[in-house]
């Protein structure tokens, strides 16, 4: 039985339409859409459980259970929770903090979920494993606990920054008595994630999926700029930008063309990245590079659809350009690190890099061994 | 005087004063901790800090820092 892809192509083909047409709503549309579509069936069933936790009264009681780990790296128990679910979509993991009173603590909690790395980055750390580690066993769950010390990492550093600084936020909270939900309500409260992840699709990944299948096939054959279905990467306009700036990515091991339109795709959806290596191999990547290239792309800005909720989460455009470009600045700053310091092991030192690996790495552990400004104590000073 | 920091895994306890102030205090009273409103501490979270209490009835989790401007009889 054809698929809707299929079809598509045979009606468009019956009606003769356009070369280019068809290739935007067939590549472009369908294949960008339909690829987040296709997360829909399993983000239910995650809906249905998390909804499940949340109103049998569980999700409180892991609150409970985490706040003392949590408030140590200034961030509160409920914080676990959008962590939690952020591990399968970072969409609804930003959507939970809603639950976070304290506008302080919940603009952190958004800027740090999505450092956990979510479904879709799974096929990223499942083919650097594959394709530069032999499948080493200790790639993926590295990938976890990368996520969650950017998390703890983040939490004091920021906490710490004026614009986080102030006394704890109460933790007085009630703990609703373990009860069956009924299934209505799981159903609705699945139904409205799930929904609203639908709308998402039909919206800003339907603009974006458009705006890099323009970029993917419109580009220079011979000389002449136009619509092209053979067109090398190189010669397109996505190849030319990752031309024009996979040198911001040479200090961190990976600056070529290919990686560079890989995390640009990334961008989109997060497993769009293997699909640009699938076709261009790992020409000219070291292990060193390939692990430099998999943080940063955990770490950096997450998906379209994830800056979506941020930024309806956050409802300020400057906070969520606040939160993407710390997502960035620090996904960089953790891959130099990792590539620079790699290289002084493995021989090849970069003097200037490393200048500035070290730096990084000074201003990190300053930023974590600066005392705190905020008072120890609960007393908050009312103006009369 | 002391305060509900310190009292033990069972006992019950009877809200005296609130200590704290602004928000603090504000958040505690709205969820019923007022004075003279018996108290019973249920359990401790396992990494010891929240508290876990039975006040009118229903289920409050509590830090002990928060707990520590309470002062019970």
């Amino acid at each position: 039985m054809p698929g809707i892809p299929v079809l598509v192509e045979q009606g468009l083909d019956s009606i003769n339409c356009v070369g280019w047409l068809k290739s935007l709503i067939l590549d472009g549309i369908i294949g960008g859409v339909g690829a987040v579509l296709g997360f829909v069936p399993q983000m239910l069933v995650l809906f249905i459980f998390l909804a499940f936790l949340e109103s049998c009264g569980y999700m409180a009681r892991i609150a409970f259970v985490m706040d003392r780990i949590f408030r140590r790296f200034g961030l509160s128990g409920k914080s676990f929770i959008p962590m939690l679910i952020g591990s399968g979509c970072g969409v609804p993991g930003v959507m939970a903090s809603r639950t976070i009173e304290n506008e302080r603590d919940r603009r952190m909690t958004i800027m740090t979920t999505t450092f956990i790395p979510c479904g879709a980055k799974m096929p990223i750390v499942a083919m650097i494993a594959a394709a530069l580690f032999g499948g080493a066993w200790w790639v993926a769950p590295s990938a976890y606990f990368i996520g969650v010390a950017a998390i703890i990492v983040s939490g004091i550093m920021l906490k710490k920054t004026k614009m986080f600084a102030g006394d704890p936020a109460p933790f007085v909270m009630e703990l609703p008595a373990y009860h069956l939900p009924t299934f209505g309500n799981v159903m609705r409260s699945m139904w409205e994630r799930g929904w609203s992840f639908i709308k998402k699709a039909g919206t800003i990944i339907l603009l974006s999926s458009i705006l890099i299948w323009a970029g993917n096939s419109f580009g220079w054959t011979d000389g002449a700029f136009g619509f092209s279905t053979e067109l090398e990467m190189e010669n397109s306009i996505l190849g030319k930008i990752g031309q024009g700036i996979c040198w911001i990515f040479a200090p961190l091991g990976f600056g070529e063309p290919t990686a560079a339109v890989a995390t640009i795709m990334g961008l989109v959806a997060k497993e769009e990245v293997v699909g640009v290596f699938g076709v261009l191999d790992f020409e000219g990547l070291s292990a060193l590079a390939g692990y430099s290239f998999l943080v940063f792309n955990l770490l950096c800005a997450p998906c379209f659809a994830a800056i979506g909720a941020i930024k309806r989460e956050m409802n300020s455009a400057k906070w969520t350009w606040f939160a993407i470009g710390y997502q960035c600045g620090f996904a960089y700053a953790v891959s130099l690190m990792i590539n620079q310091f790699g290289l002084l092991f493995t021989g090849s030192v970069n003097v200037i890099g490393l200048i500035f690996a070290i730096a990084v790495l000074a201003f990190m552990i300053y930023m974590l061994v600066r005392p705190y400004k905020e008072s120890t104590k609960l007393t908050q000073k009312v103006k009369i | 005087m002391s305060t509900l920091r310190d009292a033990k895994i069972g006992q019950t306890v009877t809200v005296k004063r609130l200590t704290g102030t602004g928000a603090v205090k504000r958040r505690i009273m709205d969820m019923g901790l007022t004075r003279g409103t018996e108290v019973y501490i249920r359990k401790v979270a396992p990494l010891g800090d929240p508290i876990e209490v039975t006040v009118r009835g229903y289920e409050l989790s509590l830090r002990k820092a928060d707990a520590e401007t309470i002062e019970v009889g």
